[in-house]
């Protein structure tokens, strides 16, 4: 079986940290309300860690991974993903940065239902403008095949079981040889079995020096990580630092 | 104190404001689609009460008699039935407009302070209160054809050759005659005196009259009466035309008005089923939205009927919100084009109506029609079950089952962006489809009315060429326009050829103009059953005619009979020798040899047609000098008719009618661009997450962009091709009804060209509608657009 590799983009200081978070702080506002989500975050995940951040519901999960996908802008705080300032970076030059170097699994798969498993993995390359359509076909076929999916590459995501779907979504957020995967929850919606399943995939991804951080409920599968980031009300209270 | 509940289906309407807006709007289109239904009767019922006013005659005889004297003018006042009779002078001669002569009719009244029967009377100015004065139609300048105003002065033509200049002293009409206007030329109203010296007439030849009881036997008694009094009465009588009768109910114009209603209809119709589709499919939006929420109310208590109940309530909010602003628009539209189609067909102007059929159609449509287009959403929310509910993400569809999503799917050729443009339309058929829907039908009304419109101004254009000649010459003088003056008018060298003719009118059910031609003449007739008449028949003045198609299907005649004709001198027997398949004078001619018509008429002369070498109107305007230095010289006093300005006035009633024609169908057009930025609005905020998502992955603005922008174009290109068919069938719909009306046959013409320039507009209205929504989609942030509930 072919190793996922994916080469690390020339912006990336290898030496530093992948992902580096100053004091970010995220106050969410509607209408008269404000929701402080995270108040003051210092996080560094060095370049090939495999890091859980587990917390309970509405601590700030989910919005530290936002914050670090260029997903949300913090309120304040400074934020330096693969090398580059987030802050400064406009929404169009965020998505063009994510398509290159950030590969996003989301807890409910959200694959595009109208793609099939091979035309949803080819996306990002589309977007990326990589390569010719054709290699960008065989790219994403490869992707399939490393997840065991490679007899489903015509098939439409409703045709597709849930374990499927999120190896589907791997597949993608991987399309574009991302030095970073981020994963909100992403077993989540799966049962225990596929879980395994799904952290053998992530195993290997990280094994060939991707960096990973993922979300998680499960304490069983945030034993799987290198470190345990844990957050609580906004704050990480522990495993901040490499 | 409203309970919770009652306030959810209040702010469901500030929810989606957008939405809720275009929903109005929407609702509104068709509402004041329906304020056109009341255009018909409140038209009808306004020329009614005018024509009360107006005292419009029930029937008019037409006599040519060297004197009407008082006594039996007095007979014929009291003759039973008559209610109230006048008498009035009608000539047609000339009046000098700018530098041109233009053919007018005077109307001669006795006593503008004492009038009884086609009462004129004066909006500007005041009525002539001597001689040489006259009041000038208010339909005269509305229409173009005479601009002159209170104040200034008029050169007419008298039977001597003489032009004799009148004060214009006031600006008004009747119903009887400013109905005329714009078909025929300017009317002039001026003292009957005045009348009859310029045209050289020794007494009156209208005699107008009201009759109490106005059903048709008792008019046909009153008639016979009348006619035998005038017989005993008056030596030498003669009449100059036959006898016209307006029937309990109708008004001048009113015939004409009821062709044109039927499009009324279609409109008020096309607009209403847009705006059901429309709302169906909002409802259908609105409770596919809130699935999750149907199913927590359901889990907190909430029953079936309830929630319907609470669903039911936001369709009637939007309902009424948009049956009022219907009403706003459709009133003084409905109003504004109920003034046109009263000047237009009627030759008057009606004060502003309010109808109570249109706020009732109005309120059970808007309300009701809302609240029935609402139902099946409203069932199906009722039949969430609370798990179908709590998993629902709004992401996971069951796409690629069905036929057309793998249709879609097959459509490698295109770019990514294209195809997920077209999946997503497939995705979504039903909805898309019923967006389609009012697009399909706002380009098919336009394409139909275009259709209608071209076939209309062709069929047009056609009969006034067929009517053949670019001069008509009449005779204004002692001398008629006998065979010698032939050779007169062909030594004018722009003259190519010219021939006698002559018009005249008979009765036969009703009154049917009758043009008496040579056997070969600049007439191009299309005999479809029988025959012309033959030059041997056309010398020996043989009783043969040819029929107008819609007269032999109105008369029931069919080739070979022999009919009784009634002309102003009796009846004549004459056997139909053919049937024309021309529309000239809405196929409702008939054409007979002219000393056919000189025969029964008792005439010796009459006109003559004349064709130009060039139909330029500065080539024509220089035959009809030379044609009236050389007639002139030679003893002859003659009036001419240019047919290129009668052309150019046509033309321009025509090009204002189809205006108008299609100005009404824009609530239609309206109604479908709502529908579409509706759906596309719609579209993108449900799939504002899936936006989330694209951004998240890669996806720049552009291709944002591109994925809508494919997915509108494809729905409005579904919507384009649905139009062409319905376009086709709303037009061969129309004109079915205007055949049936006219009698006759039409060549309905569908050109490519609208079609095509239907699809440039689709697909840029498309474009446009997409941008408010798209902007703000791709405006938004990744993390809110994830968030996006």
């Amino acid at each position: 079986m072919e190793t996922i590799s994916g080469a690390p983009p020339e912006e990336t200081d290898a030496t530093g940290p992948v992902i580096a978070l100053r004091g970010v702080e995220k106050i969410f506002r509607t209408g008269r309300v404000e929701y402080p989500a995270l108040r003051g975050v210092d996080l560094e995940v060095a370049p090939g860690e495999l890091v859980a951040v587990v917390g309970p519901s509405g601590s700030g999960k989910s919005t530290i991974l936002n914050i670090i996908t260029g997903i949300d802008r913090p309120t304040r705080g400074e934020v330096a993903v693969t090398g580059r300032d987030l802050v400064d970076l406009s929404e169009e030059e965020l998505a063009v940065w994510r398509g290159d170097h950030v590969g996003i699994v989301f807890q409910f798969f959200q694959l595009l239902p109208t793609l099939t498993a091979v035309e949803n993995v080819m996306l990002p390359l589309d977007f990326a403008r990589t390569d010719s359509v054709a290699e960008r076909r065989q790219r994403a076929k490869r992707r399939l095949e490393q997840v065991g999916l490679g007899d489903k590459l015509a098939n439409f995501p409703a045709e597709l079981s849930g374990g499927e779907q999120q190896r589907v979504a791997i597949a993608r957020a991987l399309a574009c040889d991302p030095a970073l995967l981020v994963a909100d929850e992403p077993t989540g919606n799966l049962d225990t079995d596929t879980a395994a399943e799904m952290f053998d995939v992530f195993g290997k991804v990280n094994a060939d020096g991707t960096t990973i951080v993922y979300v998680t409920h499960d304490p069983s599968l945030a034993e799987e990580a290198h470190r345990v980031v844990m957050i609580r009300d906004g704050r990480v209270v522990d495993g901040g630092q490499p | 104190m409203i309970s919770a509940h009652t306030r959810r289906s209040f702010r469901e309407l500030t929810r989606r404001k957008a939405r809720s807006l275009l929903t109005i709007l929407t609702i509104a289109g068709a509402i004041a689609g329906i304020w056109l239904f009341s255009i018909p009767s409140n038209v009808d019922a306004s020329m009614k009460a005018r024509a009360d006013v107006d005292g419009l005659h029930t029937i008019r005889l037409a006599p040519a008699a060297p004197d009407l004297p008082d006594q039996v003018l007095a007979e014929l006042g009291a003759t039973e039935n008559v209610a109230a009779l006048d008498v009035r002078t009608l000539g047609r001669t000339q009046m000098r407009v700018d530098s041109r002569n233009q053919d007018v009719v005077l109307v001669g009244v006795q006593d503008f302070g004492h009038q009884l029967v086609n009462i004129v009377s004066v909006e500007e100015g005041a009525l002539p209160s001597g001689r040489g004065q006259l009041v000038t139609d208010f339909e005269n300048a509305r229409t173009g054809r005479f601009l002159g105003a209170v104040g200034e002065t008029v050169a007419i033509r008298s039977s001597t050759g003489a032009w004799i200049t009148f004060d214009v002293t006031g600006r008004g009409g009747t119903v009887r005659y400013s109905s005329e206007v714009a078909e025929d030329v300017p009317f002039l109203y001026l003292s009957d005196v005045d009348v009859q010296s310029v045209m050289g007439y020794p007494a009156p030849n209208s005699i107008d009259v009201i009759a109490a009881d106005e059903s048709a036997g008792a008019v046909a008694s009153m008639v016979e009466e009348l006619r035998a009094t005038l017989a005993a009465g008056v030596p030498d009588l003669g009449y100059w035309d036959v006898l016209e009768v307006w029937e309990e109910g109708t008004w001048p114009g009113s015939e004409d008005f009821e062709n044109f209603i039927v499009l009324f209809y279609v409109i008020a119709g096309i607009a209403l089923l847009s705006a059901l589709v429309l709302i169906y499919t909002t409802m259908n939006t609105i409770v596919r939205e809130q699935t999750r929420e149907i199913g927590m109310m359901k889990a907190v208590g909430g029953t079936r009927r309830r929630i319907g109940l609470g669903y039911l309530r936001t369709a009637l909010l939007l309902g009424g919100l948009g049956t009022a602003l219907g009403t706003i628009i459709g009133f003084p539209l409905s109003n504004l084009l109920m003034a046109f189609m009263s000047a237009e067909f009627g030759g008057t102007s009606i004060g502003w109506q309010v109808s109570g059929l249109a706020i009732v159609l109005s309120l059970v449509v808007g309300l009701g029609g809302t609240a029935l287009a609402a139902w099946p959403a409203l069932h199906r929310a009722g039949r969430i079950t609370v798990r179908e509910a709590i998993e629902d993400h709004g992401v996971v569809s069951t796409y690629g089952a069905a036929p057309l999503d793998k249709i879609a799917a097959r459509a490698g050729f295109l770019s990514r962006h294209n195809q997920m443009g077209l999946r997503n339309a497939a995705r979504r058929a039903g909805r898309n489809l019923a967006t389609a829907i009012p697009i399909g039908l706002a380009v098919g009304t336009m394409l139909a009315f275009a259709a209608v419109s071209i076939t209309a101004l062709d069929e047009t254009r056609n009969s006034q060429n067929l009517e053949g000649g670019d001069i008509i010459l009449w005779n204004n003088g002692s001398r008629g326009l006998d065979a010698d003056a032939l050779a007169l008018i062909e030594s004018v060298p722009e003259v190519e050829f010219a021939h006698q003719m002559i018009y005249s009118s008979v009765e036969l059910g009703g009154e049917y103009n009758v043009w008496g031609l040579p056997a070969i003449s600049t007439y191009d007739h299309d005999v479809i059953e029988g025959r012309w008449f033959t030059e041997a028949e056309a010398n020996t003045a043989a009783r043969v005619v040819v029929f107008g198609e819609a007269v032999a299907e109105l008369s029931e005649t069919e080739v070979g009979d022999v009919v009784t004709l009634e002309t102003r001198r009796g009846p004549i027997d004459m056997e139909v020798i053919g049937i024309d398949g021309q529309l000239v004078n809405d196929a409702q001619g008939m054409f007979t040899p002219f000393q056919t018509v000189l025969d029964y008429e008792g005439w010796t002369t009459g006109n003559y047609w004349i064709r130009t070498v060039d139909p330029d109107g500065a080539v024509v305007d220089a035959a009809a000098q030379g044609i009236h230095r050389v007639m002139e010289q030679n003893g002859y006093t003659v009036g001419t008719s240019l047919r290129y300005i009668q052309r150019n006035a046509d033309a321009e009633e025509d090009r204002l009618v189809v205006t108008v024609i299609n100005a009404m169908g824009l609530p239609i057009v309206a109604i479908g661009m709502i529908g579409l930025v509706n759906s596309m609005t719609s579209n993108v905020l449900d799939r504002t997450r899936e936006i989330g998502i694209l951004r998240s992955i890669g996806a720049r603005r552009r291709d944002l962009r591109g994925m809508f922008r494919a997915e509108g174009i494809v729905i409005a290109l579904v919507g384009w091709l649905l139009g062409i068919p319905v376009g086709y069938a709303i037009g061969r719909l129309i004109m079915w009804v205007l055949e049936n009306e006219f009698h006759a046959e039409f060549s309905f013409l569908f050109p490519l060209w609208p079609i095509l320039v239907a699809l440039v507009v689709t697909l840029l209205v498309s474009l446009l509608v997409l941008q408010l929504p798209l902007r703000r989609a791709i405006r938004m942030r990744p993390g809110d657009a994830l968030r996006y509930e």
